[in-house]
């Protein structure tokens, strides 16, 4: 290699991006000749020098960053808006029904199924169908979730279908009502639990079992007013009546 | 418990939705609580503000307006967080941002302001007055604005020559060139100090 490509090349070895033949050529024309290498310590001293200066005067940066810090702070719901816009999602719709709606006996019955079966729905598209392969959560998050709205220790146990163990967990959002989808495995069978903080308005304590759900999946529920929990699992496979009494039992 | 109701034979479709004309849907996009990257921002992106407003400094030449611009870089890479590819280098995508919003907000602007180069240009001050530092600076502050832009990035930030090509959207061999004059600029100016024969530069 002469020192006209040598030269070419000094920039590429000063980042440390040459690599290969390349970067084996420039050493080994760099050790023969004084020039080359006069010049690449000449260029490497001009860098520090001028990063030296440069650094000395820096700009000071905190002005800045308390802005930023208090517009991540502020803009956490528009930053969720921006990551990701799913389907329209029957169960999303259900939560705020049941959420916000201050509903009549008869009216909640109608949501407890209405429910179930968007579970239901949520359940097929989500795992049988599309298999989201990035839930995105993050542990901490739904812990938090779970200790504010379900302060029970040993609530894990009690939605885990009977063989089955915990696989994955997530927290959805719609309109700022937070819901927790948990998904248990035994063998190919998925099951899933959506816990719903804040149940219906009132004392009323719902339950629900569809036998057909759809998709050739069953579906349990059980609200009160702390909260609503539906199970959905394949059709006869899955106790999820058994489960769904169990969440009655402990709220 | 209640007693369960589970009309047999009924799924999704049909009857069982007929009965719920009364009730009022709410709808929207389900949203799936994207992971909290907040600390994962805090602790890769946001050290760099300091060479992103050295940057926005070189690119808007007036602090207020690169404040603005670095605010607006980092909350833009916050919102896409995500989309960023962990293990490759952060301190070049944040840049790629910056130097994207700014060229976006070049091309809103109507009206250039013409600058005169005269006034403009830094004069040298006394040798003898100021620091080494400060005489580098000065020096900097006379190459061209392309020769200071490549400079900064490689030599002063330390990005690669491909993280420069990125940023400033031009081919790695113009970059390599551009910085091979920069320098030979830059020391051509330095070697009217005095310092520099001494540093030997």
């Amino acid at each position: 290699m002469n020192c006209e490509s040598v030269q070419d090349l000094l920039p590429l070895y000063l980042s440390g991006e040459l690599t290969g033949e390349g970067l084996a050529a420039v050493q080994h024309h760099i050790k023969a000749c004084e020039a080359c290498a006069q010049s690449l310590s000449a260029d490497r001293q001009l860098d520090d020098v001028l990063r030296t200066a440069m650094l000395e005067h820096s700009p000071d940066v905190s002005a800045v960053l308390q802005r930023v810090h208090g517009k991540m702070a502020t803009s956490g719901w528009k930053r969720m808006l921006h990551v990701r816009s799913l389907r329209l999602a029957a169960l999303a719709a259900m939560v705020v029904l049941v959420a916000v709606l201050g509903v009549s006996s008869f009216r909640a019955r109608q949501v407890q199924r209405t429910t179930a079966m968007a579970a239901a729905n949520d359940h097929y598209s989500d795992l049988v169908l599309l298999r989201h392969p990035d839930w995105a959560y993050q542990p901490d998050d739904v812990a938090r979730f779970m200790l504010e709205e379900f302060s029970r220790q040993d609530l894990l146990a009690v939605i885990t279908p009977q063989g089955a163990v915990f696989e994955k967990v997530r927290l959805c959002n719609l309109g700022g009502t937070q819901y927790a989808h948990f998904v248990f495995r035994t063998g190919a069978t998925e099951t899933s639990v959506f816990l719903i903080p804040n149940g219906q308005a009132g004392n009323k304590r719902e339950s629900i079992h569809l036998a057909d759900a759809g998709h050739g999946l069953e579906a349990s529920g059980f609200s009160s007013e702390h909260m609503s929990g539906v199970v959905v699992g394949g059709k006869g496979q899955v106790q999820t009546q058994e489960i769904a009494k169990r969440l009655g039992g402990m709220f | 418990m209640k007693e369960p109701f589970s009309p047999p034979g009924r799924g999704v479709n049909g009857s069982d939705l007929m009965e719920l004309d009364d009730v009022k849907f709410v709808r929207g996009p389900s949203l799936t609580m994207p992971r909290d990257w907040t600390f994962e921002f805090e602790t890769v992106a946001l050290p760099h503000a300091g060479g992103l407003l050295r940057y926005a400094l070189h690119l808007e030449g007036e602090k207020a307006r690169a404040e603005d611009l670095v605010q607006d870089t980092l909350l833009s890479a916050w919102r896409h967080f995500h989309q960023f590819e962990q293990g490759t280098n952060c301190k070049a995508w944040l840049f790629r941002i910056l130097k994207n919003l700014h060229s976006k907000q070049m091309r809103r602007m109507t009206r250039k302001t013409e600058v005169s180069l005269e006034e403009n240009e830094p004069r040298l001050a006394a040798p003898e007055r100021i620091s080494a530092n400060q005489q580098v600076r000065d020096a900097f502050a006379r190459l061209t604005p392309e020769h200071q832009e490549v400079l900064q990035l490689a030599a002063v930030e330390g990005l690669g020559i491909r993280e420069v090509a990125d940023v400033l959207q031009v081919p790695q061999g113009t970059v390599m060139s551009r910085l091979s004059r920069a320098r030979a600029s830059l020391r051509s100016v330095l070697q009217t100090r005095a310092f520099v024969r001494k540093e030997g530069l």
